[in-house]
């Protein structure tokens, strides 16, 4: 166990994320088992503190997102091969000891805080058609809605405290063979996904995928169009633009930003720190269309008819803003490369 | 619902905002002193190496290792490998050159060990003393065979 300041604060977090999480499904489970007698008090009360541990969970959740990449570019110079995050992710790769389970430990958290903060705020927007309305029609949904919250919350929290828990000192087969040593130092290094060969396609699909969604945002947004066909649309457009992205920032940016044939966007961190504010825009926008598709679908009941078109508006807005943003700050940033 | 003039002004600011953010960090990283083609750390001269490649472009590295990995990659766009003598500073011919990898460790980032020398003497001498060896034949970290004329 690496014990530092920032491995202290995540493993706060961590903590915190456990309890509220379970607090969270406890609660959400229990508004499903009280007594009749009980009920209207429970339907009063309950879901105010709900709401608020709700929102304690949410904040802590998008705290830990940045805080891991913090932690992780804190833990690169406790060992001599590791140059960047990249090869603090591969410690324990090829490991016998308990320190095997330390990639995809790293793997799962990378995967589940961005699909805590869609979820949150997803949750929030849901919220936030809720209260705009006299009668409340989606506190039922929003109760339910805090289950999967709370389950990826409290799994999210045990993948970080296994991680901060476990020694990160590999146990090797081949310790003691220079050779095996020097040849497996290549594993610190990330490759190429795709090949040199593809990035004049991969260019081309993501500046039509993204110029495409862009068009498509502001037809929504000056015409109106809020529609669930449309909004579907909107985010199947989406869900091709982040895989793509993700490639493009791996293939092409990463080593064009870095000017070293390194496929790595973890250098970018603490090297061209601004990058990190655009790749943060693409989320944004990719995760605000998402969110405007998630309040167009669950948050449709009569009630909420005249509160959806702006809301889902501001978050279109929102959307086209990151992918602007984005865009605009990776071009200058070639430019200037 | 469409959105008031207000919010358009408002992106509008904020992109603009966002334009100069890569201007920034240009300046603020501004640092004139070379840095090695394949980890971008700052070259320091007594270990430099230097590639020539196929269209005329040369790509500098800190030490032997790193021009090794950089090869390893691109070996057809290699054409001459100029390789730094440590007594002298001066840039010399790879193909001319004396490789010993020894003990002493001459970069804690990238752990280098490789140390060269244009004379043959010296470079026995450091590795009697540092306790390495001198690369030649097949150990020699630029094979011929990577160094096209």
């Amino acid at each position: 166990m690496i014990v530092n300041a920032y491995a202290v604060l995540a493993a706060f977090v961590s903590l915190l994320q456990f309890a509220i999480g379970l607090l969270v499904i406890s609660s959400s489970f229990g508004r499903r088992r009280v007594t009749p007698a009980r009920a209207a008090f429970d339907a009063e009360n309950r879901p105010y503190l709900l709401l608020l541990l709700s929102f304690l969970l949410l904040g802590l959740n998008l705290a830990s997102w940045p805080l891991l990449y913090a932690l992780l570019q804190s833990y690169v110079p406790s060992w001599p091969d590791v140059m960047c995050i990249y090869g603090v992710t591969r410690i324990g790769a090829g490991s016998v000891g308990s320190a095997r389970h330390l990639p995809w430990l790293l793997a799962t958290v990378q995967c589940t805080k961005p699909l805590l903060v869609f979820l949150g705020g997803g949750w929030f927007v849901l919220y936030l058609a809720n209260r705009a309305t006299q009668t409340a029609p989606l506190m039922s949904r929003l109760l339910t809605g805090l289950l999967p919250l709370g389950l990826v919350s409290v799994a999210d929290a045990l993948c970080v405290g296994s991680y901060l828990a476990i020694p990160k000192q590999e146990k090797s087969l081949s310790v003691g063979c220079c050779t095996s040593a020097i040849a497996d130092q290549s594993r610190f290094l990330p490759e190429s996904l795709l090949g040199a060969g593809s990035h004049t396609w991969l260019t081309v699909s993501v500046v039509v995928v993204v110029g495409g969604i862009g068009l498509g945002l502001l037809t929504a947004i000056r015409h109106g169009y809020h529609h669930r066909r449309f909004l579907t649309g909107l985010l199947a457009g989406t869900l091709v633009a982040m895989p793509l992205g993700g490639l493009f920032l791996v293939e092409i940016a990463s080593p064009a930003l870095l000017q070293r044939p390194h496929h790595c966007p973890y250098d970018l961190v603490s090297e061209v720190p601004e990058s990190v504010l655009a790749v943060g825009l693409f989320t944004l926008g990719c995760f605000s269309v998402g969110w405007a598709a998630v309040v167009g679908w669950l948050g449709h009941v009569e009630e909420t008819q005249s509160v959806l078109p702006p809301l889902i508006g501001r978050l279109l807005f929102l959307g086209l803003f990151g992918f602007l943003g984005s865009m605009i700050m990776f071009i200058l940033e070639f430019f200037l490369s | 619902m469409k959105p008031p003039v207000s919010w358009w002004w408002t992106a509008l600011v904020g992109l603009v905002t966002l334009a100069t953010l890569p201007f920034a960090g240009h300046w603020i990283r501004g640092d004139d002193r070379p840095r090695c083609r394949w980890d971008g750390l700052v070259i320091e001269a007594a270990f430099r190496v230097r590639t020539g490649d196929t269209s005329g472009a040369s790509s500098g590295f800190c030490d032997v290792g790193c021009a090794r990995s950089w090869i390893g990659r691109h070996p057809s766009a290699t054409r001459k490998i100029l390789v730094t003598d440590e007594d002298s500073g001066e840039l010399i011919d790879a193909r001319e050159a004396f490789f010993v990898r020894s003990s002493i460790i001459t970069n804690r980032v990238t752990g280098n060990r490789w140390h060269v020398f244009r004379n043959r003497d010296r470079a026995e001498q450091h590795a009697r003393e540092s306790r390495g060896r001198l690369m030649v034949g097949s150990d020699h970290p630029f094979p011929p065979s990577e160094e096209s004329p």
